[in-house]
């Protein structure tokens, strides 16, 4: 009943190409058998509204998992292979059933003998509405359990719209991941699962498959760009390359469209909490959007971003509800206004206070990175006793150069193009860059 | 360490942070205040800077211990009494 709409769409499309996997390409024919079976699954093993978990990699067994919860009514909490935490929390989603996949595609089916209680969860229950709980990294704290109403979101994809072959790239526990695959499975497009994502895979993997969307990270795009995996692989076939989850920096936004003026650069905004949200951007190598559209209003108090969603989460199942009594979240991200036109500066956490003066990380990095020879800068801050902080800078090289060449290098580069207080005190060179398994900079 | 080693350890990391190579430092040359050389952030990267090159000497020293911050007077106001205070803290 709930995703009638889109297994009509399957149905109509059998013989189309639908998930490309391990080498192989599966039809929609094969998506809706494998539905089929996961549907009589749940139904014989587990009671409309209970609490499943999944862990997996997208596949075609996974992805028709997913639909099938949806169908059934299920709670679905969806982990990936690099939560380290799955114990903890299953207990905080208070998960019944636990589905583990390897990395074949086999699967264990685990009754966790926790009956689900929370009284968010029975008023999801009580609407016989299938629902998502998806972790919210947070850089602080304890992750949190946010649980979503499925319906909205399904509601959104109840218009057709056209799509393009796209590669999944973000992990499966991602709520930006599930948005796009719900996207394109709504719309019978074609989804590609690389089998590593590294620069070189997934270019190689953009033109075996003649790949037209990459959802991606502006730390992956970098790692393309110097790594020059793109010479190697032809993808020109890729249209639009979409980037979000951290900052992009301005560097690399350049650098990228003067080599492939032809694809679109496209800024998204997600938040666990409310959803992903419309953007615009005003032109390709720039970092200034609109966010929003008609399910979202948008303010901005004291340089911070407030949003206010028809679509937000029911709450935490482990927190206090992160919403004002109007309804209003606070993202936690500093923006820049310009007219309709934000820019994001940088997540509050993240800024460096030196001697008071405020110090956005991406705007170091950015100057950094326009720096010959310097293939990755990632920006911190460090305890000063003078200043309080100061501004760190961990370097990669493209090749070998002196510690102290380098740093003077960086003190003549920077000094007309930032602020004394933001040019980095101390220089490390590191061997590699810490980049999480979600193509994030780790800063230390 | 002696007064001259740290007398030229600092003259070269104030020329190296100001990036003139022929600038006239030397033992006078004031580093807080209104005729300083540097700014305070310049300070602070100095310190840095200093701490870096005595590291490659050996000397693992802070220079910024709270000793150096609450004296009377600090050992920051010039090039000589900062190699004063280093040669102190190698000493010690």
């Amino acid at each position: 009943m709930h995703i009638d709409f889109i297994i009509d769409r399957f149905k109509e499309n059998l013989d189309n190409e639908a998930v490309i996997w391990n080498n192989s390409v599966y039809n929609y024919r094969y998506l809706l058998e494998r539905y089929e079976f996961w549907l009589d699954f749940l139904k014989e093993n587990t009671k409309q509204g209970s609490v499943v978990a999944v862990r997996a990699d997208y596949n075609p067994d996974s992805i028709s998992l997913m639909l099938a919860l949806i169908e059934n009514g299920n709670i679905f909490v969806p982990f990936s292979f690099a939560n380290k935490d799955i114990e903890e929390k299953i207990q905080s989603a208070e998960v019944e059933h636990y589905i583990k996949f390897d990395r074949k595609g086999n699967f264990h089916f685990i009754d966790t003998g926790i009956k689900a209680s929370h009284e968010l969860i029975s008023k999801l229950q009580q609407r016989k509405n299938p629902g998502v709980i998806v972790f919210s990294s947070g850089s602080t704290g304890k992750p949190k359990a946010a649980l979503h109403d499925y319906t909205h979101l399904l509601n959104k994809f109840k218009v057709k719209r056209a799509t393009l072959r796209t590669v999944t790239f973000l992990l499966f526990d991602h709520w930006g991941g599930i948005n796009t695959l719900l996207y394109i499975l709504s719309n019978t497009g074609v989804i590609g699962v690389p089998d590593v994502r590294s620069p070189e895979e997934v270019c190689e993997f953009i033109e075996k498959y003649k790949i037209e969307l990459l959802p991606t990270t502006p730390t992956f795009i970098n790692l393309i760009l110097i790594s020059k995996a793109y010479l190697k692989h032809d993808i020109s076939s890729l249209k639009v390359m979409s980037y979000g989850t951290e900052m992009m920096p301005e560097s690399t936004l350049k650098a990228f469209n003067k080599l492939f003026p032809d694809i679109t650069l496209k800024q998204t905004y997600g938040l666990t909490e409310l959803g992903v949200m419309r953007t615009k951007s005003e032109s390709n190598d720039s970092l200034w959007v609109k966010v929003g559209g008609e399910d979202y209003e948008t303010k901005v108090v004291d340089n911070v971003l407030f949003i206010k969603a028809k679509t937000s989460i029911l709450g935490y199942l482990n927190a206090a509800s992160p919403f004002d009594a109007d309804g209003w979240y606070n993202t936690g991200d500093r923006v820049e206004q310009k007219g309709e036109y934000i820019r994001f500066l940088g997540r509050e956490n993240d800024i460096i206070n030196v001697g008071g003066q405020k110090v956005f990380p991406a705007e170091v990095e950015s100057v950094l990175m326009q720096i010959d020879n310097i293939n990755e800068a990632t920006v911190f801050g460090k305890a000063n006793p003078i200043m309080g902080n100061v501004v760190a800078a961990k370097i990669i090289l493209g090749n070998d150069e002196p510690l102290n060449q380098l740093k003077s290098k960086i003190r003549k580069f920077c000094k007309d193009k930032l602020e004394a207080y933001k040019i980095p005190v101390h220089i490390e060179i590191a061997e590699k860059t810490k980049v999480s398994e979600r193509f994030k900079k780790v800063r230390n | 360490m002696n007064k001259e080693e740290a007398l030229q350890i600092v003259i070269e990391a104030v020329k190296g942070y100001i990036d003139d190579e022929n600038a006239n430092i030397n033992a006078e040359t004031i580093l807080l205040g209104n005729n300083a050389v540097v700014d305070s952030i310049g300070l602070v990267n100095l310190i840095v800077d200093i701490e870096s090159a005595l590291s490659d000497k050996n000397f693992e020293i802070t220079l910024t211990s709270e000793d150096a911050m609450s004296r009377r007077k600090s050992p920051f106001r010039s090039v000589e009494t900062l190699s004063d205070y280093i040669i102190e803290l190698t000493q010690a």
